[in-house]
């Protein structure tokens, strides 16, 4: 089976040559390049043949190649950002190798014309600093019913398996004091002074977060703080504080935003007239379709057991075709994983050439040979969770 | 008593019982036999040791938890005996012992530099093997004085042809773990071998022999060409060739595969399926026992099935090593179900007249016991039942090796 | 003129028949399977096949499984055929899907041409219970999916046949697969291939009849996936396995007269013949004629002769070599001789071909060109 996946890849070289320059060459930010990428990939996945090919509301392109049965559904999710990160601040190139690896993976599946148990759902999903606008809307109308036994995601892994990331969020404190009150009256440096206890309890938070052997220590940056004469409502005044929080097992969203909502508290509410106010941040964006969507800043944390059969199994069929797969976790990227395997439980791993590290590298240009080595890895893991094996017999024995 | 007078103490284990017996050299007399049943095992109904003496039966139940136990048991016994009646003695210990791998190719003394070789071949058996090593140690160690043999069931197919034992796999893995057909059911084969060329009158050396040893548990089939096994049905483990009790024999290996994926089955659990699941018992499923499958032929469908897949299997050897020895001189069938079942052996002879092969049916049909030449008059083969003696086997190649010992 | 169809997922290869044409070996057209995504490329591809006037009058394909569902040796292709062999698709993952494409573009393209299925397998749905089961237990339904359902159908059916009468016959298949099937009066009675080429006679690269023990010793010494133990013994076994050679037969065979790895295995290979042959024998319990034939059976005619010889004391006398090389279905056993031996080198294309031809309707042929 694997010499066949091998064979075909020759046949699909340019293809990918064509697309990869294509997809490279749009450089433009914000939605126009949303809208061109997905117009891009639907266009592609098309003239491939998938068995269909949609885009939601919410800009996700869903390329099906059909199974024989229903019984293992399985779904290849890489991303594109609708806006560059300020986190990343790099070239449009850090995420193009997943799209362009996880199209012609299904591509390539389908060339060789092995039979697969389940659908392949290959998904290229919009997505926006910590919103969940593109996966939350796919997993609603398209993954929820496709009862997926499991999902690969087309990210940097340096060819090795791997199972987690860290959970992100951004929340904010809002201290307000009543426009007739003293509280906050002056500006300037007493303003500062006001706002001090609270910046300082953060940062001693920051040093005292918990550690995990495998994703690093937890983290806390105060990402924004501003200040207003008057709130949304024209009765108070407003010093707000951004918190951008990274964290593993022991915490989650809800621990996290109590707690600094009980820092925020002990401080300030014992005064008169101030009210104090923590609330995840949300963002918003419009999809390439023209859709508003609205999102909370969060993504869980999530983490698969090494014993996983979906793991075991796709690193035994990498082992076993030359590659020397490790176990292991992303410690700065966030990935749709977050809420695949972190909030709907569905296994998840992750396969892709190069590395995190190498996405905050500008423009880092899409070698050749990575993606065909990461295309032959990703569709060696299909092919082994959810492919008809056939034993004893070779295609050349007749 | 002569010079050359030897008792041979014979051995004969399995996981959970024990056979012994004393064996008068070279007259092949049997002055006692015991057998010790259920040992360790504490389910319904406790250990027991029948033992024999020319009359005198005893059945004795004691606390058997382990093969040393009836080992011990059984010598304390053997003491008893000899206290009563001076002749009942042994001089040495000759064990059966299974599969020696590569450290072993004859029958030989075990002396305390040997136990370390032994110990590394307790997974070529895993069964037997473990069982008669823990004896053949304890006799080295408490019974240094008495000289001790073991007799190899692998041995009388080292001979077998380097063409004829090997599989067709990668060169580096045959050498690395010397994966080669190796057969069993050596010590009974020659045995039969041995007494049909004595009761015939002919020369074991130029024969052309194929020997059955059907069993109500394992059974084989050996081609014998010039008094030396040329072919065994068994391969690298007795999983190979004919349909057994609870064994599967000759089978796909891409079905196996299919199977362990389908169900998700380990190699252990896939392994028992084959060795204890599968055989008469996987297709009658009622019964592992091919006289019950006989009782119920033209009644039960299944039965129909299982019995004539037994007979086509070995009729299927009997096919492929008559060619081998282009025409058998002798044919021979033997151990339980050779010998008891005529029914076996007349299916298994039919229609093989163009091999020279004729069984008489009132012969096969009326056997009376012991050796009897059961072929019909025009038949170019003789076609033996003989009753096999794997302990006389045992005791002959020990004291042959004895003396050849004493000698030198 | 008639096509001849062997599918694969590399390529098909089509095997040309002109009208009346009389040439026995023929060597196919390869065409890569792309080219079946693209109407427009295959109709062409298609029509450079015909020369002149000649119209297409029919497409026969190979079909490597039929299983329980296709009991007959050939089949119009109908509407059901398609979905009657997705059915099928577990038992042959490899060889199904590359057929159906293909089929779908003869459908497609060529609506009104006459498209046939010739089966290897269904010969040997005939054959007797006990020889289509194995000795394991038969617990849940899927499990009666699991049998023997034997290989070269095509070759086997056409040799059950080649002596009038209620004839005992061996036949024997040497091709990359050698298979050795036994009949009465052209009735099977045993194959000795099985679910898979893991049991049988050794490959190429394909180990054949093996002891179970070995491969769960294996795959625990090397901690081996049952995908991995499946390669080694499909694709690093076989001759490769014993010989490092990757050579056809016929190669491999020049080779054995001058190295000594490569006789040896070929003394191996003897021998699985020998027990296939021997098996074969006990089960019919007897014979009339033996035959070989198989895309070997001309290039290993001195291992043919080896192997008679062997066997000559069951009354069969053979003539010396050279044998004629005339093609067709010829006796190479002396007159007196009690078993005949015959060499058959009419390739499974060809007898396809006679078969197409004889049922192929005359009244409306097809121009390629007709698209509706």
């Amino acid at each position: 089976m694997e010499e066949i996946i091998r064979r075909k890849m020759s046949g699909l070289k340019k293809d990918i040559g064509v697309f990869s320059d294509r997809l490279s060459e749009l450089s433009d930010t914000g939605n126009g390049f949303t809208q061109g990428v997905g117009d891009l990939v639907y266009r592609e996945m098309k003239k491939i043949g998938y068995n269909t090919v949609t885009k939601d509301r919410a800009g996700n392109v869903v390329g099906v190649v059909k199974g024989y049965k229903n019984t293992s559904n399985l779904a290849l999710l890489s991303h594109h950002d609708m806006a560059i990160s300020t986190m990343s601040g790099t070239g449009v190139n850090k995420f193009l190798a997943g799209i362009v690896t996880s199209v012609f993976t299904g591509a390539l599946l389908k060339n060789t014309l092995l039979p697969l148990e389940g659908d392949l759902m290959v998904c290229c999903v919009p997505r926006k600093d910590l919103c969940s606008f593109g996966i939350k809307h796919l997993y609603e109308n398209s993954m929820k019913k496709a009862n997926l036994k499991g999902v690969i995601l087309a990210e940097p892994s340096n060819y090795n398996v791997y199972l987690g990331s860290r959970g992100k969020m951004e929340y904010q404190i809002s201290v307000k004091g009543k426009l007739d009150n003293d509280f906050l009256k002056t500006k300037g440096i007493n303003m500062l002074s006001v706002m001090y206890p609270l910046i300082q309890e953060l940062e001693n938070l920051s040093r005292t977060l918990p550690v995990n052997n495998e994703f690093g220590s937890s983290s806390l940056s105060i990402k924004d703080i501003t200040f207003q004469e008057n709130d949304s409502s024209g009765n108070y005044r407003e010093f707000r504080i951004v918190v951008d929080r990274c964290f593993t097992d022991s915490e989650n969203s809800n621990s996290i935003l109590k707690k600094a909502s009980m820092i925020a508290e002990n401080i300030y509410s014992k005064q008169d007239g101030v009210v104090v106010e923590t609330s995840i941040s949300n963002g918003s964006a419009k999809s390439s379709e023209g859709e508003t969507m609205v999102s909370d800043k969060k993504s869980s944390y999530w983490k698969m057991e090494n014993s996983h059969p979906f793991v075991t199994n796709s690193i035994q069929v990498l082992k076993e075709n030359g590659f020397d797969p490790s176990i292991g976790y992303w410690k700065q990227i966030i990935t749709e994983g977050s809420y695949t395997c972190g909030e709907w439980k569905i296994p998840t791993i992750g396969f892709g050439g190069g590395t995190e590290e190498s996405l905050y590298v500008k423009n880092t240009p899409l070698d050749a040979e990575s993606i065909e080595r990461s295309i032959l890895g990703k569709s060696l893991i299909i092919h082994r969770n959810a492919g008809i094996p056939s034993f004893g017999w070779c295609e050349d024995e007749i | 008593m002569k010079s050359e007078d030897l008792n041979v103490l014979v051995l004969n284990c399995g996981s959970s019982s024990l056979k012994y017996k004393i064996i008068k050299m070279p007259e092949e007399k049997e002055i006692l036999w015991g057998e010790a049943e259920r040992i360790g095992i504490k389910t319904a109904g406790k250990p027991f040791i029948t033992h024999v003496t020319g009359t005198k039966r005893r059945v004795i139940e004691a606390e058997l938890n382990s093969l040393d136990d009836a080992f011990s048991k059984a010598l304390e016994l053997i003491k008893e005996d000899t206290g009563e009646d001076p002749s009942i003695y042994f001089d040495i210990f000759a064990h059966r012992y299974v599969h020696p791998g590569k450290f072993f190719s004859s029958t030989s003394r075990i002396l305390g530099k040997d136990i370390g070789k032994l110990r590394k071949t307790l997974e070529l058996a895993p069964i037997h093997n473990p069982s008669s090593f823990s004896l053949i140690e304890k006799c080295s160690t408490d019974y240094t004085a008495v000289p001790q043999y073991a007799v190899f069931d692998t041995t009388f197919h080292k001979t077998i042809p380097e063409e004829n034992r090997t599989y067709a796999l990668p060169v580096k893995m045959i050498k690395k773990y010397d994966l080669h057909r190796v057969g069993f059911h050596g010590i009974s084969h020659k045995y039969v071998m041995e007494e049909a060329c004595r009761f015939l009158g002919v020369d074991v050396k130029t024969q052309k022999i194929i020997s059955c040893h059907l069993g109500t548990g394992g059974a084989s089939v050996c081609a014998i060409k010039d008094g030396k096994s040329i072919f065994s049905s068994m391969g690298f483990t007795p999983l190979e060739g004919l349909i057994m009790n609870t064994r599967s024999g000759d089978l796909d290996m891409g079905y196996v595969l299919n199977l362990m994926y389908s169900r998700k089955l380990s190699i252990d659990e896939t392994e028992k399926i084959l060795n204890k699941k599968s055989g008469i018992l996987g297709v009658y499923a009622q019964s592992s026992d091919l006289r019950d499958v006989m009782k119920n032929l033209g009644k039960d469908v299944k039965a129909d099935i299982a019995f004539s897949m037994y007979i086509k299997r070995i009729r299927k050897y009997l096919g492929f090593y008559s060619l081998l020895l282009k025409k058998p001189d002798i044919m021979i069938f033997t151990d339980s179900i050779g010998i008891s079942s005529p029914l076996v052996r007349e299916q298994a002879c039919a229609n093989l007249e163009f091999l020279g092969i004729r069984l008489d049916k009132d012969k096969n049909w009326n056997y009376p016991g012991g050796i009897i030449d059961a072929a019909g008059p025009e038949s170019e083969c003789r076609i033996l039942i003989l009753p096999t003696n794997e302990e006389v086997m045992i005791a002959r190649e020990a004291y042959r090796r004895h003396k050849n010992d004493i000698c030198h | 003129m008639i096509f001849v169809i062997e599918t694969g997922s590399e390529d098909f290869k089509i095997f040309k028949y002109s009208k009346d044409e009389n040439v026995y070996i023929k060597e196919p057209v390869r065409i890569k399977s792309h080219i079946l995504r693209d109407d427009e490329g295959f109709i062409n591809r298609i029509n450079s096949l015909l020369a002149g006037s000649e119209v297409l009058e029919a497409v026969s394909f190979r079909v490597n499984f039929g299983g329980d569902i296709f009991r007959e040796k050939m089949l119009p292709i109908d509407s059901t055929f398609k979905l009657r062999m997705r059915e099928l698709i577990r038992n042959s993952p490899l060889g199904i899907p590359p057929l159906l494409e293909t089929v779908s573009a003869f459908e497609d393209n060529f609506p009104e041409l006459p498209l046939y299925a010739f089966f290897e397998t269904s010969y040997f749905n005939a054959l007797p219970d006990e020889e289509r089961y194995y000795a394991v237990p038969m617990e849940a339904p899927a499990d009666h999916d699991v049998r023997r359902w034997g290989y070269h159908g095509i070759y086997h059916q056409f040799n059950s046949n080649v002596l009038p009468g209620e004839k005992k016959i061996i036949s024997v298949v040497l091709d990359k697969l050698v298979t050795v099937c036994s009949s009465v009066n052209g009735k099977p009675f045993s194959i000795n291939l099985g679910c898979t080429p893991l049991e049988g006679i050794m490959g190429r690269t394909s180990s054949g009849d093996l002891d179970p023990g070995i491969v769960f010793y294996l795959m625990r010494r090397y901690n081996y996936s049952i995908y991995r133990i499946d390669t080694l013994l499909k694709k690093e076994s076989g001759f490769l396995g014993l010989t490092g050679y990757d050579l056809e037969t016929d190669k491999l065979y020049e080779l054995a007269g001058k190295d000594e790895k490569t006789a040896f295995a070929f003394r191996v290979f003897e021998n699985q013949i020998l027990k296939s042959i021997g098996e074969a024998l006990s089960v019919i319990g007897g014979i009339d004629a033996i035959v070989f034939c198989g895309c070997y059976a001309d290039s290993l005619k001195p291992l043919i002769f080896q192997i008679i010889k062997n066997l000559s004391f069951l009354g069969i006398s053979i003539k010396a070599l050279p044998w004629p090389d005339s093609p067709g279905v010829r006796d190479v056993s002396v007159s007196g001789s009690a078993v005949r031996v015959i060499v058959n080198s009419l390739a499974w294309n060809e007898i396809v071909y006679q078969d197409t031809k004889n049922i192929t309707p005359k009244i409306h042929p097809i121009h390629p060109m007709a698209r509706i």
